[in-house]
């Protein structure tokens, strides 16, 4: 008989799939890493304070199992863009056929278009706009502060436009600590 | 009015329905004055809409489901260990090894130098073999060491971004027992040792590889170790200090 806290966990499993999958793009490797993220989940399940969000602290888990596999066969650190919120380019005020552009995208589309974003941005706006994560947790997920979760959320947005419209601009390549 | 510039962060919050009142009010301001800032915040919400409509989670496959679930049972997946896992523990096997001739060496008279030296070798051991990605609680951790060591352990209480407790373990390294506190910085690993009723000063050392930052309170000698450049850590040993 499973107990509460495995079958709350394995609740999860299709959201840490998805996440997993926007992370590292290869079936085979995010199901290892969903595997190796549980394995460690149940071994610390004493560590989970009762009454405090699971989601989030298997998501976090996640995060750093993830971080960690890279840096063990030696990508990192990571190149992502930088955090900086650009203003975007001026836009004519009104109608806009570029929203419509959008609204039409065919699903495979944009999820080609958000994998091929750095993945800082990547996984911002998909544990925001698809998992439904406020930013406070976020930010704790991620080990970053909230307002950068808001500027990757915001400039992922914009990439992502830019790239379903057709625009590619290039972001600026900078180091961060993320 | 705020300018568009110094508007524009508030655009997600706004969107996202995370801007406090006030900050609905400004940008409701700012956007009913500026069609271009208008623009931007639609096209930031149709992006947002058309994701949350069209990008739907993947179902897990069942042979997945599988796995997860024996893991429940079993703590380690039917397959065995995955290759990241073979890799840290055959890392793990050859610095035990190091580590066994090392404590042997410095059983009597440890310099500053070499207690940071042994540390370090016991960071890199315990994070290769420890399970050390699950945040865990700092007081609750803290109680839990001490029912079980005794000792009255006092870790860095406040927040201090991007660093997460994960672990904490007794070490028999430094003179006799020292509190172990393994902590991810922005996924990183990074260790904290407390050593009771010990008074070396201060310090920084480089040694093999690592970086050490050592400090005395009244109570215990703390030792800072990570990769992480040396400022970093040098900073979170400040900030660590006046968490304390």
């Amino acid at each position: 008989m499973p107990s509460a806290f495995e079958t709350d966990a394995l609740s999860h499993l299709d959201s840490l799939y998805g996440t997993a999958l926007r992370l590292t793009r290869s079936e085979a490797d995010a199901q290892d890493l969903v595997q190796d993220t549980y394995v460690k989940a149940f071994k610390a399940r004493r560590q989970f304070k009762t009454g405090t969000n699971l989601k989030a602290w298997l998501f976090t888990i996640l995060h750093n199992t993830f971080r960690n596999r890279r840096r063990d066969i030696g990508r990192d650190p990571v190149e992502v863009d930088s955090d900086r919120v650009d203003l975007a380019a001026p836009a004519a005020p009104g109608d806009s056929p570029e929203e419509h552009l959008l609204r039409e995208a065919l699903g495979p589309d944009l999820q080609a278009a958000l994998d091929a974003l750095p993945e800082a941005f990547r996984e911002a706006v998909w544990l925001r706009d698809v998992e439904e994560f406020p930013y406070a947790e976020i930010a704790e997920m991620l080990g970053i502060p909230v307002g950068t979760v808001m500027s990757r959320i915001s400039r992922g947005r914009r990439m992502l436009y830019d790239k379903m419209v057709g625009k590619n601009v290039e972001p600026v390549r900078t180091k961060v600590s993320s | 009015m705020p300018s568009c510039r110094e508007i524009d962060p508030l655009f997600a919050p706004y969107i996202d329905g995370e801007a406090t009142a006030d900050e609905r009010a400004i940008v409701d301001a700012h956007l009913r004055a500026c069609p271009k800032c208008r623009h931007q915040t639609a096209l930031q919400s149709t992006v947002r809409e058309t994701v949350r409509e069209k990008l739907c989670r993947p179902c897990a496959p069942e042979e997945l489901r599988t796995r997860c679930r024996a893991a429940a049972r079993a703590g380690l997946g039917p397959f065995g260990t995955t290759r990241s896992a073979i890799l840290s523990l055959s890392m793990a096997a050859a610095l035990l090894f190091v580590v066994g001739g090392v404590l042997l060496y410095v059983l009597t008279g440890l310099s500053p130098t070499v207690l940071a030296a042994q540390l370090t070798l016991d960071h890199v051991t315990c994070f290769a073999v420890h399970d050390a990605d699950a945040p865990v609680d700092v007081r609750a951790s803290e109680e839990q060491y001490e029912r079980a060591y005794g000792g009255d352990i006092r870790l860095p209480r406040a927040a201090i971004g991007g660093l997460q407790l994960v672990n904490m373990r007794r070490c028999f390294c430094g003179e006799g027992v020292a509190a172990h506190a393994m902590y991810r910085l922005h996924g990183r690993p990074v260790s904290l040792y407390v050593i009771p009723d010990a008074n070396r000063g201060r310090a920084s050392m480089d040694v093999f590889g690592h970086d050490a930052v050592m400090w005395s309170t009244a109570s215990a000698t703390y030792v800072l170790v990570s990769k992480e450049p040396k400022a970093t850590l040098e900073a979170l040993a400040r900030e660590m200090e006046g968490a304390l």
